[in-house]
């Protein structure tokens, strides 16, 4: 058998697909660190997240090599041999898979060390991290079997775009379903109960093997204790949708640092925070922010704070670190937010105008002179104009704003 | 006997290709001849056990092959190389009849020296790390009879095996042929009479799906005098199947 494996290893499809892979893969993970750098549960999340652009190409190089024995006119050879045929599928189906999972590994170990240097918070997920190389395992099975039982040339790409649509209607089916999906697309704050992601990696498992057994000869039977298993797996995760996951509420209790204003970062984040704070109580310095400027949070429970004042959406850069820039836009732009609902509108041009101009002074605190809203100003003039507009901003109050922006320096 | 078959009927959808055909065979090198379309290959298939007969018995080794177990008793001691042979063209001729071995359930202890011997048989040995893509046809034969011979088998089908060989590498397969006659029973399906001729110690001959003939090579020779043909053994086919559709 390892003789056999080997050479399967070496000369199989799957060698050929490997780089390819791994760089869709790379590609993908690096196209969005802001869901996962710097953060564990973002780093187990993404992994399945990413099975949606990754999935479809591991089910295409499965199905290619499932069908290579019949497209290369082997299937009367390979069955006068005694091996069964399970034995034999089970050994050509290893290349894509073994690196297939290669490829996610190497990936999800760059990942891993990029998190790990920024973060002392939590723990790897590693059982996450195992549901996603298993759902690999059962997307590699699943086009390895379509593949021998269609041995076309097109079947790898129709089975890439039949499962890439799948994937994401089940991905976003806005029910219990959706977390059946291999493509799990959840926010860092959640957390699942500690039964959720072995039995989302037995389900996976399970469907791979009732997969492969279809293809015991003359034992297909084999596969429906195996489907069973997979469907047991599957209902509770349907049933139980959201319900299964947590806050993660050590992960989301606030660390401050004192200053002009306090800001607040979670436990998850803390190892950014001097470096967040001295960015963010720079933009706001001397303009009296009522209140600590606290991250924003997401996960089951947590109040939604989209849109909220001094909240901070805090971005990851390629390094896992915090995105200082989207720190200090994020901080600026809080800074003379309306606090009234569907403000500023395009009919309110005037105010939406001075409004960004004001941030933009706020972010760059830039010499003079100053043009448009803080026209012939001063930068003591443009500190306190600001300030008044942040309050009236704060209250919603148009005319208030209105008044101070016509009235000259 | 290695090889009973009795009133073996394989029919493609209403077609009988073979129609109520009998055959035994012992050890010894034979030869399968018969027209096109006599329905050689599709022996050779039901003999392979790729092929599963609509009616009659075939037994080999001793085995009922058309119960599991005795078709896998079968495969392991046979030897078939299709009159088509696929192969993967990445593997090299090592590594396919590595593979080969493998799915023959050659113990692993023993697959390095099998393949060895296998490859030196058919005089690989040189391009045994060459890739299957860059063979050429005759190259390809010899490796398809490498991997037949691969788990030293007790009963070997080789459906056109001379084909793309050039005369000296047939001369070559002959004396092969023998060697693996005395040790196995080893049938030969081919057009070359000549083959059959210098390599055979016996020779089937089918005609639309029943056995016509069998005998000695020099029995089929015997059959032809004063008839057409260039050699002798041609003229006792041509005369045989003549004596057969009459």
């Amino acid at each position: 058998m390892r003789r056999a494996l080997g050479i399967e290893l070496r000369r199989g499809v799957g060698i050929w697909t490997a780089l390819p892979l791994t760089v869709a893969l790379a590609l993908t993970v690096l196209a969005h660190p802001r869901e996962w750098a710097g953060d564990w549960y973002g780093w187990a999340y993404y992994l399945r997240t990413s099975l949606i652009a990754f999935g479809p190409l591991v089910v295409a190089a499965a199905a290619w090599q499932g069908g290579r024995e019949s497209r290369r006119g082997l299937t009367e050879l390979l069955s006068s041999a005694s091996r069964p045929a399970l034995s034999r599928a089970w050994v050509s189906f290893a290349s894509p898979a073994a690196w297939a999972l290669a490829a996610l590994v190497t990936v999800a170990s760059a990942m891993a060390a990029v998190t790990a240097s920024h973060t002392s918070y939590g723990r790897p997920p590693v059982l996450l991290a195992l549901s996603a190389a298993a759902a690999v395992l059962m997307l590699a099975s699943v086009g390895f079997v379509v593949g021998r039982l269609a041995p076309w040339r097109a079947t790898a790409p129709l089975l890439a775009v039949a499962v890439y649509v799948g994937m994401a209607v089940l991905t976003y089916a806005q029910s219990g379903r959706q977390y059946l999906s291999p493509g799990l697309d959840l926010f860092s704050g959640y957390v699942p109960a500690p039964w959720w992601a072995p039995l989302s990696a037995a389900m996976f498992l399970a469907l791979g093997v009732a997969a492969l057994l279809l293809l015991a000869d003359g034992r297909r039977w084999w596969a429906a204790p195996a489907l069973g298993l997979a469907i047991l797996a599957a209902v509770p995760i349907a049933s139980t949708g959201q319900d299964a996951f947590t806050a993660d509420e050590a992960g989301e209790q606030l660390v401050c640092a004192r200053g002009d204003p306090e800001v607040c970062l979670t436990r998850r984040h803390a190892d950014q925070l001097p470096r967040v704070a001295a960015v963010v109580q720079a933009v706001l310095a001397g303009l009296d922010t009522p209140g600590p400027v606290v991250e924003q949070r997401v996960g089951p429970g947590l109040p939604d704070q989209t849109g909220t004042l001094n909240t901070l959406y805090l971005g990851a850069d390629l390094s896992g670190s915090a995105d200082l820039e989207v720190v200090r836009q994020d901080a600026a732009q809080r800074a003379v937010a309306w606090n009234c609902d569907g403000f500023p509108s395009p009919s309110d041009d005037s105010l939406s105008i001075a409004t960004y101009e004001l941030a933009d002074w706020a972010r760059e605190r830039p010499r003079p002179p100053y043009g448009g809203a803080l026209q012939g100003r001063t930068p003591q003039q443009a500190l306190s104009l600001i300030k008044q507009f942040a309050t009236a901003a704060s209250h919603c109050d148009l005319a208030a704003a209105r008044a101070l922006l016509a009235t000259p320096p | 006997m290695t090889v009973r078959v009795e009133d073996l009927v394989v029919a493609y959808r209403r077609s009988r290709v073979l129609d109520g055909l009998d055959l035994s065979l012992d050890r010894g090198v034979h030869g399968l001849l018969g027209p096109n379309g006599a329905g050689k290959t599709t022996l050779v298939r039901v003999l392979a056990t790729v092929l599963q007969a609509a009616g009659g018995t075939v037994r080999l080794l001793g085995q009922d092959v058309s119960v599991r177990e005795g078709r896998t008793h079968v495969r392991r001691r046979l030897g078939y190389l299709p009159q088509q042979l696929g192969y993967f063209p990445g593997f090299t001729v090592r590594e396919f009849v590595e593979y080969m071995a493998w799915l023959k359930e050659v113990p692993a202890a023993r697959v390095p020296g099998a393949v060895d011997e296998a490859l030196e048989r058919v005089d690989l040995t040189a391009r045994a790390g060459s890739r299957m893509r860059t063979l050429s046809g005759g190259m390809l034969r010899r490796a398809g009879i490498a991997q037949a011979i691969v788990n030293d088998p007790d009963l070997l089908l080789l459906d056109e095996p001379t084909a793309g060989l050039d005369p000296e590498q047939r001369v070559g397969f002959r004396t092969l042929l023998r060697e693996l006659g005395a040790s196995a029973t080893v049938l030969v399906s081919t057009h070359l009479v000549e083959d059959v001729a210098s390599a055979c110690t016996g020779v089937v001959l089918l005609d639309a799906g029943r056995v016509v003939f069998t005998g000695s090579a020099e029995e089929l020779a015997a059959a032809g005098e004063g008839g057409e043909g260039d050699t002798a053994s041609e003229r006792g086919y041509l005369a045989l199947l003549r004596g057969a559709r009459t």
